[in-house]
């Protein structure tokens, strides 16, 4: 394509460079009519021809240069090129355009293969048509789409994970929740009809989507509702304190952020010290940002086991704390993970960074 | 014991700063730890911050001297929380965004505008910030007679270090509790000067005010000059002089003070008789009663035009009000855009009392205290009614009150500055996190504290005009047509923001530099909101109307800052938990 240019464009290699570059960004954004429009736009300047044309898998979706009524002779040239299944060498048709005959070239643009466009080009008068070059933009506009496409299925596989890592209540707070209860059921019947409703009311929240934010306030009350269940269980062996600046209270954070925070401090901080140990959460206002801390005076976590867990690597119990570094880091940028500041018996402090806006 | 007063503000925002979260200590408390504020308490908060020297200091000071005009002021800050209510707080809630650069770049898509409005925050409230300090300043060396730079210097830092310290981490207690020191601060001293005047005829002839006479000492008065400055003395008159005078040392001499403008030292003390005409500032009209009280008369204010000047002031402080950045975020702390403007009715309603009585300072400030039309203290008249009108305990007691409301005024809103100003540095300009914040509060109070020390000559209010149209004239059309017309495009706003915010930042530094100092230029540039304010909305909706490039996702956008959040389809509606009790 570079070897034979005409000569008006022979001086500028980088203004090519350029041209070529603006062609793979407007084509990255997806085969629209906007990227087609692009793209004839780009072609034409590049093989310096009179008319360009751009069609999708069955109509003209864009198109560059002085042209009338040649829609329709495009769209069956198109047709004409993808049921023959002439993608190597581009196919040559003659036709009469405002009252002149002249050549036009047809080019496939594929994907994978799979026929997904056509672009037609009629030269300038005088100057003959390069079908190589013509051939070679076609593949050049295959691949920058085989690109985007492959970006776009990178991004499904990234919700995939994502939605893998989704929000879960653990599977021990789930059974023992329901023996607290079951022990409840005939000694104090009416708490036990209350830890229910609460119980419930906390499943709901693992029923809402991924993508769906709450507000601290609502988190904090899920803390609540889970502190109250696991109180059943311990009794009076922890203590908690609870720190909330009001400006907190609405800024938004996904779904089920705090509380597997709070419930790896009692599994793994307070439930393995021995004598009560205490629990203390804290929302601060920082101006633009908030954070949000949950420090116990537990047995501290285990760096090696810790490491392992943010990294993805080991199978232990603290893959919830994993999610949660996940999932706050994809919805609000690669700074606002989750800190962790611990050591052996010195206990555990977790701390969430969160802007107080998100943009939309 | 008024500094005692100071002291004790000083320390309840210390202490609430860093331990006024709410504070729950068992579950059952929980529910409560994390209700949302009321919407009356988050309007005490607002309070807090939006009264500030500026009205506490800045508003008496401005009446005392050049009279009823003035009160264009509190109008146009009265009508700035109205026009706030109506058109700003509840979108600018329900969008989301916690600092102006924020709501810009999100309603915009335009990251690269984010800087260009962080900057414009950051010198709206710097401005605004200086005329605290300064407030600051006056306010201390009236309790204790220290130089000026030391209130500067002292409440800057000590400021800065709070907020560095994570000391606002409950600003909406703080600011809360600010409010309620601000409003007894004036509240008082309006109640025991409305007794003494009913009760007590002869405590000050209330009929000086309206009348032929130039304003003139009552009794016998010595006036401490702490600044140079030049005066104009109306008549011969047999004075004490202790220090310069025109050049001269006296030492505690009886001299013939000439007619004529004088050049006082910084540090003298004169002493003027009974019945003795005050001299006044050079650089301000004297008035008689009559034309003090008369608006729009001929004075020399806005270069000569009163008319022109109460357009401008009108203009500037109502729209500024709208733009000022740490005023909007305030309205981030109510969930939902309802409660915001439940929030700013609570405001207007706890606004306009305090707005109502904040005159009487001024007016009586200038029959009991005239000596502050010459001596350059006129920001500290709040402060000396009390003392002038009242002896003993009483004077000591309401002086204590007023200097504990004055410290809680403009320790609350350098706070909440300094918070904006940091966090425009930080997060917007930057894009950092907590560390740099703090670098950035300190940066921003060396900068203040610098400037403010060299502003000891600008009234209070001179510096907020200036603030304020530089809000009006950027910020607000940003946040005005962002919200209410969908056709801003990136480069409209650019234009907007550049335009307006330049030229009236221009025009603020022209004045503060004294290139012009009368006529139309003057008139002009010191009061710029009359032709910035129109310019920035102009430019922002012809360059967005001719600009191609439109913003997209435009419905979404618009839908998010204009419906109620239980109209969304999302939302799942307000939650109901049952609890019934069973064989109860």
């Amino acid at each position: 394509m570079i070897r034979r240019r005409s000569a008006n464009h022979r001086s500028g290699g980088l203004q090519l460079l350029a041209t070529v570059n603006e062609l793979s960004a407007s084509l990255r954004r997806g085969f629209d009519a906007e990227s087609a429009t692009r793209i004839a736009d780009i072609t034409r300047q590049l093989l310096d021809v009179r008319l360009v044309a751009i069609t999708d898998d069955a109509e003209l979706i864009g198109q560059s240069g002085e042209s009338s009524r040649w829609k329709h002779v495009v769209e069956t040239h198109a047709r004409a090129v993808l049921e023959r299944r002439r993608f190597d060498k581009p196919t040559l048709f003659q036709l009469t355009l405002d009252g002149e005959q002249v050549e036009v070239a047809v080019a496939a643009l594929t994907s994978d293969d799979i026929p997904i466009g056509t672009i037609h080009v009629v030269p300038t008068v005088g100057s003959p048509l390069q079908l190589n070059e013509l051939q070679d933009l076609a593949a050049l506009v295959s691949s920058q789409l085989q690109l985007a496409e492959l970006e776009q299925s990178r991004a499904y596989a990234a919700e995939a994970e994502l939605r893998a890592l989704r929000a879960q209540i653990s599977p021990h707070f789930l059974h023992n929740s329901l023996t607290a209860i079951a022990g409840l059921v005939i000694s104090d019947p009416v708490r036990a009809r209350s830890l229910i409703a609460k119980f419930s009311e906390f499943l709901r929240a693992s029923f809402k989507t991924q993508t769906d934010l709450t507000t601290v306030s609502e988190e904090l009350r899920l803390v609540e509702t889970y502190l109250e269940l696991e109180q059943v269980r311990f009794g009076d062996r922890f203590e908690v304190a609870l720190n909330i600046a009001p400006e907190t209270l609405s800024v938004k954070l996904p779904f089920l952020s705090v509380q597997p925070i709070v419930e790896n401090a009692i599994r793994h901080g307070l439930e393995a010290r021995p004598g009560p140990g205490k629990l203390r959460i804290a929302a601060v206002d920082a101006g633009p940002e908030i954070s949000i801390e949950v420090e116990d005076d537990g047995v501290g976590i285990d760096a090696d086991a810790l490491e392992e867990a943010l990294r993805g690597t080991g199978t232990t119990s603290h893959v919830g704390i994993l999610a949660v570094d996940t999932r706050l880091r994809s919805t609000f940028g690669p700074e606002y993970g989750l800190t962790i500041l611990t050591g052996h018996n010195a206990g555990t402090k977790m701390v969430i960074r969160l802007p107080k806006f998100v943009h939309h | 014991m008024p500094i005692i007063a100071v002291g004790l503000v000083t320390l309840l925002t210390l202490i609430l700063g860093t331990a006024g979260l709410r504070f729950a200590r068992t579950t059952s408390n929980f529910f409560v730890a994390s209700r949302s504020v009321h919407p009356a308490w988050n309007a005490f908060a607002v309070c807090g911050e939006a009264m500030s020297a500026a009205s506490f200091l800045g508003v008496p000071a401005l009446i005392l001297v050049f009279g009823v005009d003035m009160l264009w002021v509190l109008v146009g800050w009265t009508i700035g929380f109205f026009l706030l209510s109506l058109f700003i707080a509840a979108p600018i809630r329900r969008f989301g965004s916690y600092t102006i650069p924020e709501f810009v770049d999100g309603r915009l898509d335009a990251p690269k505008l984010r800087p260009i409005a962080a900057l414009l925050v950051i010198v709206a409230s710097w401005f605004f910030l200086l005329a605290q300090l300064k407030g600051a300043g006056v306010v201390i060396r009236a309790l204790i007679g220290t130089p000026y730079w030391v209130g500067v210097v002292a409440v800057g830092v000590l400021v800065a270090a709070n907020l560095s310290a994570g000391g606002m981490r409950g600003i909406t207690f703080v600011q809360g509790f600010q409010f309620f020191f601000i409003f007894l601060g004036i509240l008082v001293p309006f109640a025991v000067i409305s007794v003494i005047w009913l009760n007590d005829g002869d405590a000050f002839d209330d009929t000086a005010l309206v009348t032929n006479d130039y304003p003139a000492f009552a009794a016998e008065i010595t006036v401490r000059y702490e600044r140079t400055i030049t005066v104009d003395v109306p008549d011969a008159t047999l004075v004490v002089i202790d220090g310069l005078v025109d050049g001269i040392e006296y030492d505690a001499r009886s001299v013939m003070i000439e007619a004529g403008t004088r050049t006082i030292g910084a540090g003298a003390d004169i002493t003027w008789p009974a019945g003795a005409a005050a001299p006044h500032t050079a650089s301000v009209d004297r008035l008689t009663g009559a034309e003090w009280a008369e608006p729009l008369g001929d004075k020399s204010i806005g270069g000569g035009h009163p008319l022109y000047f109460s357009v401008a002031i009108l203009l500037a402080n109502m729209f500024g009000i709208m733009g000022l950045p740490h005023i909007v975020s305030r309205f981030y702390t109510n969930p939902t855009g309802r409660e915001a403007r439940r929030t700013n009715l609570w405001v207007l309603a706890l606004l306009t009392p305090y707005y109502a009585m904040v005159p009487l300072f001024g007016v009586i400030g200038r029959v009991v205290s005239p000596d502050l039309l010459g001596n350059g203290a006129t920001d500290s008249a709040t402060l000396v009614v009390g003392e002038r009108l009242l002896d003993g305990v009483g004077s000591d007691l309401v002086t204590s009150i007023v200097a504990a409301g004055a410290a809680a005024a403009f320790l609350s809103t350098a706070s909440g500055l300094l918070i904006a100003m940091a966090g425009a540095l930080s997060h917007d300009i930057l894009q950092a996190g907590v560390p740099q914040f703090r670098f950035a509060v300190w940066l921003g109070a060396a900068v203040s504290i610098s400037a403010g020390l060299l502003v000891e000559s600008f009234d209070i209010n001179v510096l907020i005009g200036w603030s304020t149209s530089i809000a009006a004239s950027s910020i607000c059309p940003l946040l005005v047509l962002g919200i209410w017309w969908p056709g801003l495009t990136r480069r409209g706003a650019t234009a907007a923001a550049v335009i307006g915010g330049g030229a009236s930042t221009a025009a603020a530094l022209t004045t503060m530099f004294g290139v012009v100092d009368r006529g139309w230029p003057f008139a002009v540039l010191a009061t710029p909101a009359v032709w910035t304010v129109p310019l920035a909305f102009a430019t922002g909706i012809g360059v967005s109307l001719r600009d191609s490039d439109k913003v997209v996702d435009l419905g979404h956008k618009m839908a998010l800052m204009h419906v109620p959040e239980r109209l969304r389809p999302e939302s799942d509606g307000p939650r109901v938990v049952t609890e019934t009790t069973v064989g109860a």
